[in-house]
C-alpha cells in the first residue's frame, strides 16, 4: 500500500502537552493578575477589554473559522448584548447571572434571524448583509430614544453579588474571565462533538454534507445563532466595563476591527482568537495620538497575514517546529498550520457546484 | 433492495436519465457501467436526493426515496462515495469517519454542548466504530492526519470508509478506483467484494476500470445516452456487441474503453 | 405632490452617485468574481488627491478632478497587480478578507496622510438650479446622473457590442477560452480594478462637496452602493444604475418624510429582505447555493 509512514507519535505527544502546559500558565497568570495591578482602574480596565474582545473574537471565529461564514457586523452584535444589558437592568431588579443569560440569549434570537438568509446565500451576500447589520444597529439604537437612551446612551446599574459591586475591576475582572474560560470550554465542547463536526463538515464541503445527514441551512443557521449568544456574552461585560452603553461606541470600524482580530489570531484556533484580541487591544491603546494608526496597522497585518502566514498567528509556533524538524512536512495532529485560507485548496473541480 | 423504475431526468436540456429500470438485490454487486456522460453518476444523484427526476419512482424496500430530502436518504442505511473524493479537509481522517455516523446521534447543540451520557454514548460508539472501519480498510496508520494532507489513494480510502461507517444496507460508488495505481486497485478490489459479507450491505458501483469492475460484481447493468442497453452477468456484458459498440463508437473516450 | 417629485429629483444626485459607486463595484465583480469591499476607501484617496490637486496645488476643479480619477485608476490596477493577482483561485473568502484588510489599510493611510478634520472641496458644477416644470434641478445633480447614465450605457456597449468586451467577459468565465482570442487575463483584471475604482472615485469626489471629505465619508455610501448592487442584482449594470437610482430615490423620500437618522436602518432592512426573498436581485443571476 502506498501510505506514507507515520511521523512518530513522540512528536504528536510533545505538541500537546507543550498546548496543555501553556494552557495552565496563561491561566495561573491570568488568575493571579489582579494582586498585583488590582489598584490600577485603567490597567485593569484594559485588562478586562482584553477579555471582553477575546469573547467577541471567540465567537466570530466560530463562525468564520469553524463555520466558514463571514462576518463583518459582529460589532453590532455586541451593542445588541450590551443594551439588552442595560435596558433589562435599568428596568427590572434581577440577579447578575439572569441579565447575562438574557444579553447572550437576546443577541441570540438576533442572531437567528440575521443568520437564516445565510443558509441559502453565497459568501459575499452574507458579508454584504452583516456589513449592513453592523452599520444600522447603532443607527437603530440612535433612534430608539425611549428605550435605548438615544445619543446619550444608558447608563449601566451597578449589579451586585451579595455586597460586592460586580462593576468594580477586580469583582469585574474575575467574573469576564469567568465567563471567557466557560465560554471556552463550551465552546471546545461544541466542536468536539456532531454538532462542532458540522459546522466543519458544512464550511470543508458543502455539496457533500447531506450526504452525511446534514441539513446544510439548518446548520449554517445554528452556528450562526450559537455564535451570536457568545457575543451577547461578550455585550454584558462591555456594558458593565464601560459603565454607559451609547450609539458611539459601535461603529463599524469596531466589526472590521474584530474581523482583522481573528484572521490575524488565526481562524479556527481558540488560541488566535484569544491572540488577536490582545493584540487589538493592544493597537487601539497604542494608536490613542496617532489617529488612523489602527486601522493601517490591522489592514496590513491581514494582508500581509493572508500573504506569508495564513493560519494566523496561532499557526507559527506549528509552522516553525516543522522547519525546525527538517524538510515541511505536514504536522500528524489532527490540526495543523494549514487552514481555511491555504490558498492549496483545490478550486472545486468542475463536477461539483463550488461555493460562490 | 433498491428498485429504480421508469427514471428519467434532464437538466439544461440535456436528457441525462432516460426511463431507466434497474434494481440492486440484497447483499450483492451491481456495477454500472457505460462510456462517460452516459448519466451513470446522476443515476446515483438521484438516489442520493441531490437531483429531482422529471418521471419516475425510486423504491428502496418499498419506501419512496424521492420523497426524502437529500439530508434524509443516509437514515434509510444509505450511503454514498463521490467522484470527486469531497473528504472534509480541514477534519482529520477519524473525524471524517465518524461524520458518517454522527446522523445516528439524536442530540443537538445544548446536548453537545453539556456532553450529556447520550452525547458520551455516541462519541464512544463512533469512535469503537471508525477504528472497525480503518482496521477493515488498512488504514490505520492515518486516523490522526488532516484530510487535504493525504495521498490520493488515502483519500479515495477514507471516502470509502465513511460510507461503510454506519452499517449502510446499500452503498453507492462513485468511481471508486479512479486515479489509483494498479497494487491499490487489487487492494480495492478486495476490500470491495468483502463488503456484502462484511456488512450485509448491496452495492451499486460506477467505475471506467472495467477488470476491476466487471471482477467484483455480480451482475452488470450498461448505460449510454441516459439509457440502459444491457445488462447481465459480468459474462455476458463481455461478450455483448451492443456493449462493445457503444464504447468504441463513442469516440476517443469509446475506442480507449474498449479494451 | 409637489413634495414628492422635488424630493424625488433632488434625489438624482445622490441616486447617481450610489449607481456611480455600485457601477464601479460591478465593474470589478464582473472580470475578477470579487466583491471589493475597499472599494470606499480607494474612492475617498481619489477624492482626496482631487481635494491636495485643487486645494494645495490651485489647479481648477475640473482638471482636479480628472487628475485624481487618472490616479483612482492607477490605485485600482496597482491594489489587482500587487494583492489581489496573489489570491487568485482561492475561495471565495480569501478575497474577501484581502479586501477587507485592504479597507482596513488605505482608510488608516488616509487617514494618516490627510487627517480626520473635514476638508471643503467645490463642486465641478456650480450655478443656480434650473427650473423644469414645478421642481428645480441642481445642475451638478444634472451632470452627475448625466454621467453614471454615459457610463453605464457605454460600457453596456462596450461588454455587449465589441470584441474586446465579449473577451473581458470571456475572462471572467474561462481563462482559458480568453486566452486563445488573444487577451491577456492579467491586463484585463488590472484594467478591470483600474476602470472600476476610477468610476467609484467619480462618485467619492462628486459626493465630497455636500458631504464633508473625511477618511471616512465612503463608510455610509458604500452601504447604499452595496444596498443598490443586491437590489440591482451583482454583475448586472443596469442592475447597478437602476438600484442607484432607486436606493437614492427611496433614502430622500425616507428622509424627507420621516427622518434623515432612519436612513441607514431602512436601506439594512432593504438588503436583508431582498437577500431573502430575490438574492439575485432585479437583473441579476441566480445567487443561491443549490439545495
Amino acid at each position: 500500500m502506498l501510505l506514507r509512514r507515520a511521523r512518530p507519535v513522540a512528536a504528536a505527544r510533545a505538541g500537546a502537552t507543550s498546548q496543555k502546559a501553556a494552557t495552565l500558565v496563561v491561566l495561573a497568570v491570568a488568575l493571579v493578575f489582579p494582586l498585583f495591578e488590582g489598584a490600577n482602574v485603567s490597567v485593569m480596565g484594559i485588562a478586562i477589554e482584553v477579555l471582553t474582545y477575546g469573547l467577541v473574537t471567540l465567537a466570530l471565529n466560530l463562525l468564520m473559522g469553524y463555520g466558514g461564514q463571514v462576518s463583518i457586523g459582529h460589532g453590532g452584535l455586541l451593542a445588541v448584548g450590551a443594551y439588552t444589558t442595560a435596558i433589562v437592568a435599568t428596568r427590572f431588579r434581577l440577579p447578575f447571572i439572569v441579565v447575562l443569560v438574557l444579553a447572550g440569549v437576546v443577541t441570540a434570537v438576533v442572531g437567528l434571524l440575521l443568520g437564516l438568509p445565510a443558509g441559502r446565500l453565497r459568501s459575499h451576500y452574507l458579508a454584504v448583509a452583516t456589513l449592513g447589520f453592523g452599520v444600522a444597529v447603532p443607527q437603530i439604537a440612535l433612534n430608539l430614544g425611549s428605550l435605548t437612551g438615544g445619543f446619550t446612551g444608558l447608563i449601566v446599574p451597578t449589579p451586585y453579588i451579595g455586597t460586592i459591586a460586580l462593576n468594580e475591576p477586580v469583582p469585574l475582572y474575575y467574573v469576564a474571565l469567568g465567563i471567557l474560560a466557560l465560554s471556552v470550554v463550551a465552546i471546545r465542547s461544541i466542536l468536539a462533538s456532531p454538532t462542532g463536526r458540522r459546522f466543519m463538515a458544512v464550511r470543508d464541503s458543502e455539496d457533500t454534507a447531506p450526504a452525511m445527514g446534514i441539513n446544510v441551512g439548518r446548520t449554517k443557521v445554528v452556528i450562526f445563532t450559537v455564535s451570536s449568544f457568545f457575543c451577547g456574552l461578550a455585550g454584558y461585560v462591555f456594558a458593565l466595563n464601560n459603565g454607559i452603553v451609547e450609539p458611539d461606541s459601535f461603529t463599524f470600524s469596531l466589526s472590521l476591527f474584530f474581523f482583522a482580530a481573528v484572521i490575524v489570531g488565526g481562524l479556527a484556533s481558540i488560541w488566535g482568537s484569544l491572540i488577536g484580541a490582545a493584540l487589538l487591544v493592544v493597537v487601539q491603546q497604542e494608536s490613542v495620538s496617532l489617529g488612523g494608526f489602527s486601522e493601517a496597522i490591522l489592514g496590513a497585518a491581514v494582508v500581509v497575514m493572508l500573504l506569508l502566514a495564513p493560519g494566523g498567528l496561532a499557526a507559527l509556533p506549528r509552522r516553525l517546529r516543522g522547519l525546525v524538524a527538517g524538510a515541511w512536512r505536514p504536522h500528524p495532529e489532527a490540526v495543523s498550520a494549514a487552514g481555511p485560507l491555504d490558498q492549496h485548496r483545490a478550486p472545486p473541480s468542475a463536477g461539483s457546484p463550488g461555493e460562490g | 433492495m433498491l428498485r429504480i423504475e421508469d427514471l428519467s431526468l434532464s437538466f439544461g436540456g440535456v436528457q441525462a436519465i432516460d426511463a431507466l429500470h434497474l434494481t440492486v438485490p440484497d447483499g450483492t454487486i451491481t456495477a454500472l457501467i457505460g462510456p462517460n456522460g452516459a448519466g451513470k453518476t446522476s443515476v446515483l444523484n438521484v438516489v442520493n436526493g441531490l437531483y429531482r427526476p422529471q418521471r419516475g419512482c425510486v423504491l428502496h424496500d418499498g419506501f419512496d426515496l424521492l420523497s426524502l430530502p437529500s439530508y434524509r436518504v443516509i437514515q434509510r442505511g444509505i450511503t454514498r462515495s463521490f467522484q470527486n473524493v469531497a473528504l472534509f479537509g480541514g477534519l482529520s481522517v477519524i473525524d471524517n469517519l465518524i461524520l458518517g455516523f454522527d446522523h445516528r446521534s439524536r442530540t443537538g447543540v445544548v446536548r453537545d454542548l453539556l456532553r450529556t451520557r447520550a452525547l458520551r454514548a455516541h462519541e464512544r460508539a463512533a469512535r469503537i466504530r471508525a477504528e472497525e472501519v480503518l482496521e477493515f480498510l488498512g488504514i490505520t496508520a492515518i486516523a490522526r492526519r488532516r484530510a487535504d494532507e493525504l495521498a490520493f489513494g488515502e483519500r479515495k480510502l477514507v471516502d470509502l470508509g465513511r460510507a461503510l461507517m454506519p452499517r449502510p444496507n446499500l452503498v453507492l460508488l462513485d468511481e471508486p478506483a479512479a486515479g489509483l495505481v494498479e497494487a491499490q486497485k487489487a487492494w480495492l478490489a478486495q476490500v470491495l467484494s468483502r463488503i456484502p459479507d462484511e456488512f450485509g450491505a448491496a452495492v451499486l458501483v460506477i467505475d471506467h476500470d472495467m477488470r476491476l469492475v466487471l471482477g467484483v460484481s455480480t451482475w452488470v447493468v450498461v448505460m449510454d445516452f441516459g439509457r440502459k442497453i444491457a445488462e447481465g452477468t459480468p459474462d455476458e456484458v463481455r461478450a455483448n456487441p451492443v456493449v462493445l459498440a457503444a464504447y468504441l463508437g463513442g469516440g476517443p473516450a469509446g475506442a480507449a474503453q474498449g479494451q | 405632490m409637489t413634495v414628492f417629485l422635488q424630493l424625488v429629483v433632488s434625489a438624482l444626485g445622490f441616486g447617481g452617485i450610489y449607481a456611480l459607486a455600485a457601477l464601479g463595484l460591478t465593474i470589478i465583480f464582473k472580470t475578477s468574481n470579487v466583491v471589493n469591499f475597499a472599494f470606499g476607501a480607494m474612492a475617498t484617496v481619489v477624492a482626496m488627491v482631487a481635494w491636495t490637486a485643487n486645494v494645495s496645488l490651485g489647479l481648477p476643479i475640473a482638471l482636479a478632478w480628472v487628475l485624481a480619477i487618472l490616479g483612482g485608476g492607477a490605485l485600482g490596477a496597482a491594489a489587482e497587480s500587487v494583492f489581489l493577482r496573489r489570491v487568485e483561485g482561492a475561495p471565495p473568502i480569501v478575497g474577501i478578507v484581502m479586501t477587507l484588510g485592504l479597507l482596513l489599510l488605505v482608510e488608516g493611510l488616509t487617514g494618516l496622510a490627510w487627517g480626520y478634520g473635514p476638508k471643503v472641496i467645490p463642486n465641478v458644477f456650480s450655478g443656480p438650479s434650473i427650473a423644469i416644470g414645478p421642481v428645480f434641478v441642481d445642475r451638478n445633480d444634472l451632470f452627475i446622473t448625466g454621467l453614471a447614465l454615459a457610463i453605464a450605457i457605454g460600457l453596456h456597449f462596450f461588454y455587449a457590442r465589441t470584441r474586446l468586451g465579449l473577451a473581458v467577459r470571456a475572462v471572467a468565465e474561462d481563462a482559458e477560452v480568453a486566452s486563445l482570442m488573444g487577451i491577456s487575463r492579467r491586463w484585463v483584471l488590472a484594467v478591470s480594478w483600474a476602470v472600476g475604482v476610477a468610476v467609484t472615485g467619480a462618485a467619492a469626489t462628486l459626493a465630497a462637496p455636500s458631504i464633508s471629505l473625511t477618511p471616512t465619508m465612503m463608510d455610509n455610501i458604500a452601504v447604499f452602493a452595496f444596498a443598490a448592487a443586491v437590489l440591482g442584482g451583482l454583475g448586472s449594470l443596469a442592475g447597478a444604475v437602476a438600484g442607484g437610482f432607486a436606493v437614492g430615490i427611496v433614502a430622500n423620500l425616507i428622509a424627507g418624510y420621516a427622518s434623515t437618522n432612519l436612513q441607514l436602518t431602512l436601506v439594512f432592512a432593504l438588503i436583508v429582505v431582498v437577500l431573502y426573498l430575490r438574492p439575485q436581485g432585479l437583473f441579476g443571476r441566480v445567487a443561491r447555493v443549490r439545495q
